[in-house]
């Protein structure tokens, strides 16, 4: 989790009680749960095997057999599709464009997200409204804001591609998203205006964590705001920077609907990123084994980081 | 001034585009079309509302979008409310494998499930129902609803169940009457975010729902950009339909928003 800080205090004395407490009636605190505790989890249970592990294992035995929806032919074929994959060009422009999607976005929502977190703190009237007001672009369907910036982006009527035009960084009537150099740096503009506002707000709280005594004495001993910067905050902001890297690299990874409903991989594939290659292989070319094959591929992928996650995190904060 | 000055900036590139969206839903048809584009509006028109509304069948996917959101919300709060509490108030053999089985489910390639839940729902006879779409929003609030409401539960103290205990309340008449008043602001915004999380789903509900009378808002308005000449006032008129609900329902849970953010939601 981004901060156990506040929880942990709370709970921990409670648990710690649980063993020294005298045993209340009916059946008091049983650690280990007993009957109710095996009720209240049952719905949890039944999610996890029919709607996790149950997906999960049919796709992976999929990934297995060429299996054409349209029709209808089965049969197994191992590792084959794997194999395949890895000497398929077109599996490996989309990985890269993954990687380049999924880290340009992070990198500008983090950057963006510290920067509005510190103009955020601190005193100031009407910073609960500003803060709100941020936090608008988080919620805005993916739809919504795929037409919106196709419209400002558009290329005769487009409000940016004028602007744009105007600062000579595009040729007059065209959209970035029709070219192959800009299609992708402008769509993770887009994916940065939509997950900036997660990043703030964790900063924003973590910034109003940092105990204000250790900027005085700093100040005392004449640190500038820079100095300031460097020797107090940036060393409090570490932990939760690299849990912030695993869970958004985790989720632009992972992110379909944005970038589909922006560009649908194109133009000439300059935008295809591997969910959007899953969707094509499937229900374009309804290849589905195939298109299994690279799913599990991704799931591995985001296996690796949940490992770093756990890692970052270490075992007891689970 | 300079921090102004820097948030200034910040709300014009987060609100830009809302305002450009809901502008440009308003001009008639000679404004929309302007070179160079101009930044105020001069008239205002609801036509593209009205053509929305009359004569698409946008009205009819508001409908499914609601029943379906409302369903997984109800069915994720469900599971993940039970689900959080029993984490993190008992103590099971593999808790740590169960944890992580949740965080893992909740972090998932959609596209991972996308076709074991098609084929499956497909043979069950499920493609183009509410209960198809539901089962599959399901899948990513369901884990969402539970990692946040953890975080909840874990702020109420354990002393306070075992007074209502002492106090003659059995185990679960403690959970009833104790934890869950304390915990209901944080478990309906928790639900209401879950909504939202399905009300913008594309993904599912595009593989899931061809039929005309099961369609989701998103779906819909995508269909306008699928055809060769977008009608741009129709579809930035829908996509201000769509969102306003959700900015309405977000400015009344944000506050336990960030609570939960901060104890550990990654969706989003």
């Amino acid at each position: 989790m981004p901060s156990d800080t506040t929880e942990s205090a709370v709970q921990q004395p409670g648990r710690a009680a649980l063993g020294a407490r005298p045993r209340v009636r009916r059946g008091g605190w049983s650690p280990n749960g007993g009957r109710l505790g095996v009720l209240f989890l049952l719905p949890t249970l039944a999610f996890l095997v029919v709607l996790v592990a149950y997906p999960v294992a049919y796709n992976v035995y999929l990934s297995f057999q060429d299996y054409n929806y349209l029709l209808g032919t089965s049969r197994f074929v191992g590792l084959q599709h794997y194999v395949q994959l890895l000497h398929d060009p077109v599996f490996w422009r989309s990985l890269g464009n993954n990687l380049v999607w999924t880290f340009g976005g992070v990198g500008g929502q983090l950057l963006l997200g510290l920067a509005a977190a510190m103009l955020l703190d601190g005193p100031g009237r009407g910073m609960a409204l500003v803060r709100t007001l941020l936090l608008i672009p988080y919620v805005v369907p993916a739809i919504a804001t795929a037409i919106t910036w196709r419209w400002m982006f558009n290329d005769f009527y487009g409000i940016l591609s004028f602007l744009l035009t105007g600062v000579g960084l595009l040729p007059g009537q065209t959209s970035p998203f029709a070219s192959v150099e800009l299609a992708m740096p402008a769509a993770i503009c887009v994916g940065i205006w939509r997950g900036f506002p997660f990043a703030m707000i964790v900063y924003w709280a973590t910034l109003r964590g940092i105990p204000t005594e250790e900027y005085e004495a700093a100040r005392v001993d004449g640190a500038g705001g820079w100095q300031e910067f460097w020797s107090i905050t940036l060393p409090h902001l570490k932990h939760i920077t690299l849990v912030l890297v695993v869970l958004r690299t985790l989720w632009m990874f992972n992110y379909f609907d944005l970038l589909y409903l922006l560009t649908k991989g194109g133009p000439a594939g300059a935008t295809q990123h591997l969910p959007i290659l899953v969707y094509i292989t499937s229900f374009g070319l309804f290849r589905f084994g195939e298109a299994a094959a690279i799913a599990g591929l991704m799931a591995v992928t985001a296996g690796l980081i949940i490992v770093l996650y756990v890692k970052v995190h270490g075992p007891g904060e689970l | 001034m300079l921090r102004w000055a820097g948030l200034l900036g910040l709300l014009v590139f987060a609100l830009f585009p809302c305002y450009w969206m809901v502008v440009s839903s308003l001009r008639p048809q000679a404004e929309l079309f302007t070179v160079p584009p101009r930044l105020l509006p001069g008239t205002l028109t609801t036509e593209w509302y009205a053509v929305v509304l009359r004569t698409t069948r946008m009205p009819r996917y508001f409908l499914n979008s609601a029943v379906i959101s409302t369903a997984s919300m109800i069915v994720s709060l469900t599971i993940a409310t039970l689900g959080a509490y029993g984490l993190t108030r008992f103590r099971y053999a593999g808790q740590r494998v169960l944890l992580l089985s949740v965080l893992t489910s909740y972090v998932l390639p959609p596209v991972l499930l996308l076709l074991p839940l098609y084929l499956t729902l497909g043979m069950l006879g499920l493609i183009n129902s509410y209960a198809g779409v539901i089962v599959a929003h399901v899948t990513f609030t369901a884990p969402f609803c539970l990692w946040l409401l953890r975080s909840f539960f874990k702020t109420i103290p354990v002393d306070l169940e075992e007074a209502a205990m002492v106090d003659g309340n059995s185990r679960f008449g403690a959970f009833v009457r104790i934890v869950l008043p304390l915990t209901l602001s944080g478990i309906l915004s928790t639900g209401l975010f879950g909504f939202i999380l399905s009300w913008n789903e594309y993904l599912f509900a595009s593989v899931l729902l061809t039929g005309e009378a099961r369609k989701t808002v998103p779906i819909g308005i995508a269909e306008f950009i699928v055809q060769f000449d977008i009608r741009w006032g129709e579809v930035m008129a829908a996509s201000s339909l769509a969102t306003m609900p959700v900015i309405v329902l977000f400015s009344l849970i944000q506050r336990h928003f960030v609570r939960g953010l901060m104890a550990g939601a990654i969706k989003g």
